[in-house]
């Protein structure tokens, strides 16, 4: 057995036990969907982080910029994080105040609608199954290049471990091994990164060999990108990662995977806290990560499949206990993705489809549904070709388009009526889904205003508009959404509101460290060498 | 062309910061809750 088998054994036995002694715990429905609403700041920022930063990040983002579009995702990932000071002030901390136990049911407690709750709840279904056998991809492909098992066996290994802890201890294991599962690849990306740019003859030598040597790819570093990737003109680049900036933004503010996380928070103020953390969190690493494999190129422009990189990396390009560090920590990422979607998709199929309202049944069926959902996701896994980058990005746009306008306009628009949210949320998802299937099936780019993301959000505010100008508001409605602005008495307090601001000033400081951090050690020294 | 890309991402966050800064007090203005007013025990002054 290799040292790579053992770790990944030695963390995935962690978490199993974690999860094990967590589960006991669990006493009914409110600790198994929302922890008891007792979660600190740690445990919010944790599976935050956690449940966005995945294999997608460390197999596919990092895959796309080993073949030259680095500046593309930089510029995806850099956008994407604002979307937690956005989500959570002008979101986040009303779907907590709901007191809701999901998202979906926040919009039906909201719209006094069963009809939105089911539909959103089909949505969280849809997203989250594509999302998760993404995760399932890497995950498998992943650990069958580092352990001496076929990409089968490897599958079943990482399913048994977040099944078991999800299905057994629900939400209080999943923010409790994500917050573990979080540090693991965090310690993993800050200790490979200065291990690969050391590969790579140093950090400045190697940006400077992007810049003047032919590794394979043209423009590594460049603005633009490599021009024969995705679109052969910087700007379209450009534009392309603005868009997808925004649509990540939307995921990021609203998707079930991350506000639900707010749910599960002690009050408002950790709300808030927690965002504009995970958002320092995800600005950090996720930025250096993404240098990683550029420097990779540098050490060996012939790696094949590309998405493979950092495994690479892992095995040939740092001391054996980094490398181990590294795919821990990549697995890491990847199993408590897996868990927040499996707990996603189970809770949403109870409470919000099939609508089980007795609380001493709740529980069993939820682990029960949730554990046959699991399997279906296996065999569906088991049988279907690897494609992690481009499923992830399927179900951010459809997430983006059906849910972005529909989040924020049940919360600041006092005239949005049921119909319209109702209407707002089905076309988004279905011309966005639409539009999505017939590019992949067909291999179509389309021009960037008719990108499936777009055509959804024109899609969605037709919708929403002419909906809402066509119904009128219930008093029902307009009750509800008053209960929704009115402040608990328990947030009012200066001290915490006075620490709750100051996390606004270390996002305008963690801004200003972004600008320079990527002008002295990319910028300025690539622009030398050119 | 690469200068302005780290300039943009910078300020895009920053701005984001201000923006979450500006929301808190706003709210906090317009439900009476600026920090003098707000007492350090859980209730201020603002309706709820």
């Amino acid at each position: 057995m290799t040292a790579f088998t053992i770790g990944v054994f030695a963390s995935l036995l962690l978490y199993f036990i974690v999860g094990n002694y967590v589960g006991k715990a669990v006493k009914d429905v409110n600790d198994y969907y929302v922890s008891g609403r007792r979660a600190p700041v740690i445990l919010i920022t944790g599976s935050l982080v956690a449940s966005f930063l995945g294999t997608g990040v460390f197999m596919g983002d990092c895959g796309e910029s080993y073949m030259g579009f680095m500046t593309s995702i930089l510029v995806v990932s850099v956008m994407a994080c604002a979307g937690y000071p956005l989500g959570s002030a002008l979101f986040g901390r009303y779907v907590r105040r709901s007191e809701a136990l999901t998202i979906p049911e926040y919009f039906s407690k909201r719209f006094c609608d069963k009809k939105i709750q089911v539909l959103a709840g089909l949505i969280t279904v849809v997203i989250c199954f594509i999302y998760m056998l993404s995760v399932m991809d890497g995950l498998s492909t992943l650990m069958a290049q580092i352990m001496p098992f076929s990409r089968h066996t490897c599958l079943v290994i990482a399913w048994v471990t977040f099944t078991f802890f999800t299905v057994f201890a629900g939400s209080k294991g999943v923010l409790i091994t994500d917050t573990i599962m979080f540090g693991v690849f965090s310690a993993a990306i800050i200790v490979a990164v200065p291990e690969v740019a050391i590969a790579a003859g140093g950090w400045f030598n190697g940006i400077e060999a992007l810049a003047t040597k032919d590794l394979g790819v043209q423009g590594m570093l460049a603005f633009g990108g490599n021009l024969e990737w995705m679109y052969d003109d910087p700007w379209k680049n450009f534009a392309w990662a603005v868009i997808y900036g925004v649509v990540w933004m939307l995921v990021v503010s609203v998707s079930p995977w991350q506000s639900s996380r707010y749910l599960m928070a002690k009050d408002e103020h950790t709300v808030i806290r927690s965002a504009g953390w995970s958002c320092i969190a995800v600005l950090f690493l996720n930025t250096i990560v993404l240098f990683a494999p550029v420097l990779v190129r540098v050490a060996n422009p012939d790696i094949d499949p590309y998405s493979t990189v950092m495994i690479y990396a892992a095995k040939h390009l740092m001391p054996t206990w980094a490398g181990v560090l590294l795919v821990t920590g990549i697995v890491a990422a990847g199993i408590s993705s897996a868990s927040t979607f499996l707990s996603l998709i189970g809770f949403s199929v109870v409470n919000d489809i099939m609508e089980v309202r007795d609380h001493d049944k709740s529980l069993k069926v939820s682990r029960i549904a949730m554990l046959i959902i699991s399997v279906l996701i296996l065999i569906v896994s088991w049988y279907k070709p690897p494609m992690i980058w481009w499923m992830t990005q399927v179900s951010s746009s459809i997430v983006a388009a059906s849910w972005g306008f529909v989040a924020f306009a049940s919360v600041w628009w006092k005239n949005f009526t049921k119909a319209g949210a109702f209407w707002a949320m089905l076309l988004g998802f279905l011309c966005s889904f639409g539009i999505r299937m017939y590019t992949l099936s067909t291999g179509t780019t389309l021009p960037v205003p008719l990108d499936p993301f777009m055509v959804g959000v024109y899609a969605s505010l037709i919708g929403g508009i002419l909906g809402s100008k066509l119904t009128s508001v219930t008093p029902e409605e307009r009750e509800q959404l008053a209960k929704l602005h009115m402040i608990p008495n328990v947030e009012k307090n200066a001290a915490e509101i006075r620490k709750t601001k100051l996390m606004g000033y270390a996002l305008v400081g963690s801004g200003v460290v972004l600008a320079l951090f990527l002008l002295i050690f990319y910028t300025i020294p690539y622009s030398a060498a050119v | 062309m690469e200068h302005f890309l780290a300039i943009f991402l910078g300020v895009w966050i920053s701005l984001f910061g201000i923006f979450f800064v500006m929301a808190l007090n706003k709210e906090h203005a317009k439900y009476g809750l600026d920090q003098d007013k707000a007492s350090d025990n859980g209730r201020g002054e603002g309706r709820s």
